[in-house]
Formats: C-alpha cells, sequence, structure tokens
C-alpha cells in the first residue's frame, strides 16, 4: 500500500519541480517490483522443469512447445493472447474489489454469466448488422457479470455477508444453471450427443485487430488500464481507496462506504462479465460443457502478483497465457501432460510470497531489499 | 412428484454422496473454530482423493489408502496454514493457490503414473457386513463404516469443544484479543487446528476416491470442498448438524441428478442459494468473530 502514498506524495512543491530527477525514480518504481516478479517467474519455471524431468520427461520438447507454442507463429501470439485477454479483465476486477476492501473469488460465475448473456442478446439479434449485435452483446455481458456481483456486493454492504462465502457460492449457482440451460432451452438443435448451444453468427464474431493481436486483448487492456488509472488518478478512485486502507475514517470523512462498496463490486463484476462476453465473441463462439477454464481463480492469482503494482497485470496475464495456452503444444508435440501448465501457472505467486516472508524473518532480508528497493 | 424420496436406492446414494461432504465439512468446521477460514479444503479433499487411491491400488489394501489419505490430507492441511500464516498471503488466496497447485500435481502424476486412467476397481469400501433382507432398514444400517465415523467425528467434536484444549481452539477463533492475553500461541493453535482438519478431510477424500466415484480425475471433487464450507454455515458452525446439512446437500443433488423432471433439476442450486440467504439474513450466519482475519489484532 505504500506505492499509493507516493503517488499523493506528488502533490509535495518539492517533489513537482525538478522533472529531471523524477525520470530515474519513475524508472526505480518499475524496475523494483519487476525484479522480484522475474525472479518469481524464472523460479516458477524452473521448479516446473525439475518436476518435468524428475517424472522421466523430455524438458527441451517442453521448453520448446511453450516457445512455439508462444512465438512460433502469429497465429500462436494470437491464441497466447486470446487466452491473456480474459485474464486481464478478470485480474483488474479482483484488484478493483480489493481497493474498497473486498474479496472478489466470484470471477469465474462473473464470468460465465457475462458470457451466458453476450451468447444469448447475440443469437437473439442474429439478423441486426454484426457491428451493431457485438456492440449489444458486449454491453448485456458487462451488465450480466455486474448484475451477478452486485447480489454479493449488496449482501456484503447491507447485511455483512462474507463476499468470499456468496461469490463462491453464486460461482456455483451460475455453473449449474449454466449447465441446465444448455441442456435445457439453450441447446442446439444440432447437438448430437454433447448439449451445446448455438454458435455466434460469423459476422459477430471478433477477430484479430492486426495479426496476432486478437481485438479481445487490446479491448481487455484498455478497459484494464483505464480502470487503474481511474482508481489510482481520480477523486472517485481516491474515495474508493480510502474505504479499502480505513474503513471507519472514510465514513467520518463523510463517504458514502456502503454504496461505494457494492457499487464498486458491481463494476468489478462487470469486468469479470465482459471477459465472459469477449470469450463468446472473439474465441469459443458457444457455449458447451467445459467452455472456460478457471480464468477467474487465476485472476485471482494475478491480482495478487502486481497488488502494489497493478501495470503488471497485463505482463502477468501474457505471461500466464503463453503457458495456457502452450498446454495442446506440450501435450501433443511434446508428449507431456498438460496439468504441467496449471503447476507453472500456480507457483510464481508462491514464490513472490515466499520472498516476502524470507524479507520479513531476517537473513533474507538484503536479497528482498535489493530485489524491491523503492525510491526514496 | 417426490416419489423418489420414498426409495431406498436414492436415501443410499444420497448418504454415500453426502459422506465425503461431511468430513469436508467436519474439517473446515474445525479450522473455522480456530480462526482459519479454510479455503483449501477442496485442495485438500483432491490431494487426499489422489494418494488414498494410489496408495490403496498399489498396495492393494483399501485400509491402507484410507489411512494414506489422512495423512496425506493432513499435510496439505499444515501447507495450507504455511501459505496462510507463514508466507502471509491470508486464508482464502492460500487455499486457492493450494487449489491451483495440487489439481496441477495431482493431473500431472496420474497422468505419467496412470495413463489409462486411475481406478479402484474391487478396492472400493462397501458394507463390511450381510443384508439384513429389508431394504429400508438397509439404508440406515448397512452403509460402509466410515459413514458412521463422520457422525462419530462429529460427536467427539462436539464433546473436545467443552474440554480445556477444545476452548483453547474455541478462543483462538472467537477473539484474537482474549486468546493473547490468556497466552494461547494461537499460531501454533491453527497450524494443530488445521492439520486435524486436514487429517478429518483426508479422510472424506480417502472415502471419495474408493467409496463414491471410484476413479481419480481432476474434476472428481467438483467443488464438495466448497460445498463444505457451506455446510459449516448452514449449520452454524455446530458439529453435528453440519452432517446433517451434508445430507441435505446430497440429497438435493443426487434428487437433481436422479430426477426426469427438468425442472427439478434446478433443485440442484438450491443448497447454494440457501447458505447465501443464510449468511445475509440469519444471526447463525455470523461465524467466529476472528476468522480468516489472520494472526495481528486490529481496531479497537
Amino acid at each position: 500500500m505504500s506505492v499509493d502514498i507516493e503517488t499523493q506524495a506528488s502533490t509535495d512543491p518539492a517533489a513537482e519541480d525538478s522533472s529531471a530527477r523524477r525520470a530515474p525514480a519513475v524508472l526505480a518504481r518499475f524496475a523494483a517490483p519487476i525484479g522480484l516478479q522475474v525472479l518469481a517467474f524464472v523460479v516458477a519455471i524452473a521448479v516446473s522443469l525439475l518436476l518435468v524431468a524428475a517424472l522421466g520427461y523430455d524438458v527441451g520438447a517442453v521448453l520448446a512447445a511453450v516457445v512455439d507454442g508462444a512465438f512460433g507463429s502469429a497465429h500462436a501470439v494470437s491464441s497466447s493472447l486470446t487466452q491473456a485477454a480474459p485474464l486481464v479483465l478478470t485480474a483488474t476486477a479482483v484488484w478493483l474489489a480489493y481497493q474498497v476492501g473486498l474479496f472478489n473469488v466470484g470471477g469465474d460465475g462473473q464470468l460465465q454469466v457475462g458470457g451466458l448473456a453476450a451468447l444469448v442478446v447475440a443469437l437473439a439479434l442474429g439478423d441486426l448488422p454484426g457491428v451493431l449485435t457485438i456492440a449489444v452483446a458486449v454491453v448485456a455481458a458487462v451488465l450480466g457479470g455486474a448484475a451477478w456481483a452486485a447480489v454479493a456486493g449488496l449482501l456484503r454492504a447491507y447485511r455483512g455477508a462474507n463476499e468470499v462465502i456468496s461469490t463462491i457460492m453464486l460461482n456455483f449457482v451460475a455453473a449449474t444453471a449454466i449447465s441446465l440451460l444448455i441442456a435445457g432451452p439453450l441447446r442446439s438443435p444440432s447437438a448430437k450427443y454433447t448439449p451445446r448451444t448455438d454458435r455466434v453468427a460469423a459476422d459477430a464474431q471478433l477477430g484479430d485487430a492486426v495479426p496476432g493481436i486478437p481485438l479481445t486483448f487490446l479491448v481487455a487492456l484498455a478497459l484494464g488500464v483505464v480502470t487503474v488509472v481511474a482508481v489510482r488518478r481520480t477523486s472517485i478512485g481516491l474515495r474508493l481507496r480510502t474505504i479499502g486502507l480505513n474503513r471507519e475514517a472514510a465514513t467520518h470523512a463523510g463517504l458514502r462506504v456502503q454504496a461505494m462498496q457494492w457499487q464498486a463490486f458491481a463494476v468489478s463484476g462487470g469486468l469479470a462479465g465482459l471477459a465472459g462476453g469477449l470469450v463468446i465473441l472473439g474465441y469459443r463462439y458457444y457455449i458447451a460443457p467445459g467452455w472456460v477454464p478457471a480464468w477467474g481463480l487465476l485472476g485471482i492469482v494475478i491480482a495478487f502478483l502486481a497488488l502494489e503494482s497493478p501495470g503488471l497485470i497485463p505482463l502477468w496475464a501474457v505471461v500466464l497465457g503463453i503457458i495456457g495456452a502452450a498446454g495442446p503444444a506440450i501435450k501433443g508435440a511434446a508428449s507431456v501432460p498438460d496439468a504441467i501448465t496449471t503447476v507453472m501457472q500456480g507457483l510464481p505467486v508462491v514464490v513472490v510470497f515466499l520472498v516476502g516472508a524470507l524479507a520479513r524473518s531476517g537473513p533474507g532480508r538484503r536479497l528482498h531489499a535489493a530485489l524491491s528497493r523503492k525510491p526514496e | 412428484m417426490f416419489d423418489l424420496l420414498g426409495t431406498a436406492a436414492f436415501w443410499s446414494s444420497a448418504i454415500t454422496g453426502a459422506t465425503p461432504i461431511a468430513f469436508a465439512a467436519l474439517g473446515a468446521l474445525f479450522a473455522s473454530r480456530s480462526g482459519s477460514l479454510f479455503v483449501g479444503v477442496e485442495a485438500t479433499l483432491l490431494g487426499s482423493a489422489f494418494v488414498a487411491l494410489v496408495v490403496a491400488v498399489q498396495s492393494g489394501s483399501t485400509w491402507l489408502g484410507v489411512l494414506a489419505g489422512l495423512l496425506s490430507g493432513l499435510v496439505l492441511g499444515l501447507v495450507n496454514g504455511l501459505l496462510s500464516m507463514q508466507l502471509a498471503m491470508g486464508d482464502v488466496v492460500a487455499g486457492l493457490v493450494l487449489q491451483i497447485l495440487v489439481t496441477g500435481a495431482t493431473g500431472l502424476l496420474v497422468a505419467r503414473w496412470y495413463p489409462n486412467g486411475l481406478a479402484a476397481g474391487a478396492l472400493q469400501l462397501g458394507p463390511s457386513w450381510p443384508s439384513t433382507g429389508d431394504g429400508a432398514l438397509d439404508v440406515v444400517v448397512r452403509q460402509p463404516v466410515l459413514v458412521y465415523a463422520a457422525v462419530v467425528v462429529a460427536v467427539a467434536m462436539v464433546a473436545f469443544f467443552r474440554t480445556a484444549p477444545g476452548l483453547v481452539v474455541r478462543a483462538s477463533g472467537d477473539s484474537l484479543r482474549v486468546a493473547y492475553a490468556l497466552r494461547v500461541p494461537v499460531a501454533r493453535v491453527r497450524y494443530a487446528a488445521l492439520s486435524v482438519a486436514g487429517a478429518i478431510t483426508g479422510v472424506g477424500g480417502a472415502f471419495l476416491a474408493l467409496g463414491v466415484v471410484g476413479v481419480f480425475t481432476t474434476g472428481v471433487t467438483s467443488g464438495r470442498g466448497f460445498v463444505a464450507l457451506a455446510c459449516v454455515i448452514l449449520a452454524a458452525w455446530r458439529p453435528v448438524l453440519a452432517v446433517v446439512a451434508a445430507l441435505l446437500f446430497s440429497a438435493a443433488y443426487t434428487y437433481g441428478f436422479q430426477t426426469d423432471d427438468a425442472s427439478l433439476a434446478a433443485l440442484q442450486v438450491l443448497p447454494y442459494v440457501l447458505t447465501i440467504v443464510v449468511i445475509a439474513f440469519s444471526k447463525a450466519g455470523r461465524g467466529p468473530a476472528d476468522e480468516g482475519k489472520g494472526l495481528v489484532v486490529v481496531g479497537r
């Protein structure tokens, strides 16, 4: 949280005048956390590869599959970024809710409801021009996710119901409801054995903006940046952070704490819902069992990797997206179980917290100081 | 409309289905009373189901499998505590990170060691005595031993909470301030409670693998650990009621699964909705005051 104080300190006149002196400070501010994150990434990959080697697999083949899957072709880059897009949004959603002191564990449910809303709208508006369908479907996805999160947000703000529990339960309600819907009313007549819905019309599908860069990733990135800037640089954002840092002080300062908490939580859900909408319009095009991996869960991991420096959210989203997208290549070309990608995705956050714990415990204090020194 | 409720087959599968949830709920409840929100219960259930099945298949003994499930659950509960307290992740992040790691690790190992699938085959925990000849009576008295063990654990837990060590566990969850004032080593109590919680959950994982599903995939728990967290709330943190709540969840799920009536399939979401209603609108939905708040006293 110390970064928050730094941004406020820039109103200090002494700091204003020396823009020349600020440049290295800005650099250091971004370089310092990155040192720790690079360490986390390297250790996570190293441990995973050791595991791969210990199980008697070909480490080189796994590495080749990841590198090839990530940079091998425009299509490979595109599929990695396609996986990164929802991660940017679910991670930003968790980060945003955390700013008002709430924990949004419901990313998975909100994403699924958003996807469902986008799909239903896109199917209903099939006759309209594609652009219009996309616009309405995206709005529906945001509203769906926001409404789903608002249930937990309202109950938390006005009834004190633990949002961790309620969002976990809402995840199950969403998943169960969707599986019943695709087996029943939304089931496509052409689905033979496995139930699935109809496809979104071709002109309402989102493709690549330029070869290798999917539109969905650009949209997600833009919204992630807008959210973080709004929280960090606007007066509403300052109010939100005040609530998160000290709820009591915020109440005494006259902020409408309860209203702002649930509204921020709804916006958080809207971001996750948008992730679902983009997945439908730009990646899956229909809903079938297992249509989304646990992107909400990974969003939580990313948000906690980037808690102090939200600029890292897109970086980690791309890294975990690359690993996730390499799954088929790891399984196919390298003949290694793709579950290794899950291990790779889960380890970095452990390393970051481990370094933090070592720093507190003494022996590793110097290492941590070197890796995450803050500018004066 | 509800004719399934009269059949012995329905209740039999509802009871076996409830047992892993009941063990996990008892584990989560124990951790909760000591002040840890055991989000890693899902990961523990999954990991112990895997270890139990592997050991059972390799040794040819179901009971060695159950023991292995218990021990691996204990270890996972302890790891959950280390992530949460030593690494200061907090209960929620620790539990979710553990879930990702256990899902990945078990998925990797099962694919490496058992490319054709990991199945219990004949090594299933079934009833260990002959039928009474009365189908309805059989549902009650002819369940696998571990089903009754869940009830025994619940009763034992009620008794334990009334002893002096039980009071120490409860104090760690209800008031950090008071616990510290009484020189209770709260962190150690929570580690111990998480280990016990993990061990209890581990038995549930073993029963899930060896008594309910009979095969292992990384999706085998399908959220039963989180359902267990809901049971703790519905039961207002009372062990015996947690077992009853597990039966309610299992019955609702089994009914939704077995019924031909599509509209009644929606019954599957009822327990989740009920849990939300309880935490929002009932005083019973308030757990131990200092649950999930770390080891530092904050506020007044």
